[in-house]
């Protein structure tokens, strides 16, 4: 089974669940998290229970998983008193990152102390690390054209060598998954910005995260 | 110069602050209930007390409260508010970068935002755990607690509680959590030790106390005596290379020595509150301080 960890407004997530149907996809939202049934156990994570779309599932039924937020917030949790939902959203956070981090599938990105969907990382650290792989750099603006790196493989409309910046920057970054936007689609475009908000519904870009996260060598 | 952000009353800081002023160090004291006053222009401090080139410091010592929570910035109208927290990230956003030895970075604080995360750490270090288990399924909760016979609870994330026992009279409100994942753990007797980690230097603080959660002994109308200690050189190491792991400067790292003669670790504080385990020599004060007072000119 593959799980999208995503918020529970996310349409682009739902309609690549949708896609991956028959591999057995599922989403995960903070609405699983408030249900009866996880059992998690820190250092032994094969031998716990999820549950996901509603439903309690052996964790090691699990094949991999890619997460689509940074953190549980506020929003995601509408049916907690209004009160508490802080604490729950903190609460959720730190045991997705407990949980998270243990499990023995493909997890794209890893989670971080600091992101649940990778480490967060400054705009003026994404340009050093830009700078670093040869790439020239504007000022961090958004907008621009979009390249996705998933693992070895990066799917964009830009030259070779934006491609092999991009996965530079991914590489040194730590992290198998990125969107970088540069100000061009040619030889010696500019750096703009990177994150992990991924054009998932950009049909190449999902084929190539599904064969990240099946194993498929690139 | 040595920058200092925090509050006056701050203990902590207070006591870093003094044996800084003590040894002669150049500090620049960022005081949070002027904040209202500061600003951060291009890195550039600018404080009632005059302006500081974040460029010449070469440590920083981080010990903020949440801005919003002070009076003054509560007052202050939502315009002021988005100022001072503009102000905090822009600090924070330095304090991460900086070439200068920071007391904690905010990465490596992070690691705090879940104690299992950091638990697990731990363990690949060869301390010992306790049993834990994290669930929103009442019946696992019963089962563990069935396995165990004592039991207790306590948040996941960095948020404070207090650890409490489950007993008879609370699982009344075990559908609860169903709600958010729960945190239990089983009992671990023995007794608990406060690791301070400051630089290369490890001080233990041994704590008697017959309260679940010594910090608030006080509510269940026991004592807390506490006293240095000296760790076994080799679990001193271990506690050295889990604050490392966590790239902590200084970490207080709760252990309790179980009578089978385990370290059992719970959690390791990224900006312990130090004072209350220090000597009256003042010696993890001086520790800090000369941490910061050593540190080396960024190239």
């Amino acid at each position: 089974m593959l799980v999208v960890l995503a918020a529970a407004g996310d349409a682009p997530a739902t309609a690549l669940v949708e896609r991956w149907r028959f591999a057995g996809a599922s989403l995960l939202t903070a609405r699983d998290l408030s249900t009866a049934g996880w059992r998690v156990w820190p250092g032994a994570p094969a031998d716990g229970v999820a549950v996901v779309d509603g439903a309690s599932m052996a964790v090691r039924e699990i094949g991999a998983v890619l997460t689509r937020v940074p953190a549980v917030t506020t929003r995601d949790v509408p049916w907690i008193l209004r009160a508490d939902r802080a604490y729950v959203a903190q609460e959720m956070t730190a045991f997705l990152l407990a949980w998270l981090s243990e499990l023995e599938c493909p997890v794209v990105n890893r989670p971080s102390p600091t992101g649940l969907w990778g480490p967060h990382i400054a705009p003026e650290r994404w340009m050093r690390l830009a700078v670093d792989a040869g790439l020239r750099v504007a000022a961090p603006q958004t907008g621009g054209v979009r390249v996705t790196v998933a693992g070895d493989r990066c799917i964009g409309d830009v030259t070779e060598d934006l491609c092999a910046g991009a996965l530079t920057v991914a590489r040194t970054a730590g992290v198998e998954i990125l969107a970088v936007r540069f100000d061009g689609h040619g030889p010696g475009a500019a750096f703009l910005g990177a994150d992990y908000r991924l054009a998932v519904t950009d049909g190449a870009v999902a084929d190539a995260l599904l064969d990240l996260l099946a194993g498929v060598p690139m | 110069v040595i920058l200092l952000w925090g509050l006056e009353a701050d203990s902590p800081l207070a006591a870093v602050r003094a044996q800084l002023e003590e040894i002669g160090a150049p500090t620049v004291f960022v005081d949070q209930r002027e904040v209202l006053g500061a600003r951060l222009d291009d890195g550039r401090l600018q404080l009632s007390s005059g302006t500081v080139d974040l460029a010449e410091v070469t440590a920083a010592y981080m010990r903020p409260y949440e801005s919003n929570k002070l009076p003054v910035v509560a007052r202050a109208g939502e315009a002021a508010q988005r100022r001072v927290a503009a102000f905090d990230e822009g600090l924070w956003a330095w304090a991460e970068a900086a070439p200068a030895l920071v007391v904690n970075r905010p990465s490596a604080m992070a690691h705090n935002g879940s104690k299992p995360y950091q638990v697990n750490q731990a363990r690949a270090l060869g301390f010992a755990v306790p049993e834990t288990l994290l669930t929103t399924d009442p019946a696992a909760v019963l089962a563990f607690l069935a396995e165990h016979g004592d039991v207790i609870y306590k948040s996941i994330s960095a948020v404070r509680s207090v650890v409490t026992r489950l007993r008879a009279s609370g699982l009344d409100r075990l559908q609860d959590v169903a709600s958010c994942p729960t945190q239990f753990q089983a009992y671990v007797p023995g007794t608990d030790h406060r690791v301070h980690v400051v630089g290369d230097g490890v001080y233990c603080c041994r704590i008697e106390s017959t309260a679940d959660d010594y910090r608030y002994a006080i509510r269940e109308a026991t004592v807390v005596e506490r006293r240095p200690t000296a760790l076994p050189a080799e679990w001193a190491d271990r506690c050295r290379a889990l604050a490392r792991l966590e790239g902590l400067h200084v970490a207080g790292v709760d252990l309790r020595l179980t009578p089978a003669g385990e370290w059992c670790c719970f959690e390791i504080n990224p900006s312990p509150a130090f004072t209350y385990y220090d000597t009256p020599g003042h010696e993890i004060a001086r520790a800090v301080a000369g941490l910061l007072a050593t540190a080396p000119v960024p190239a």
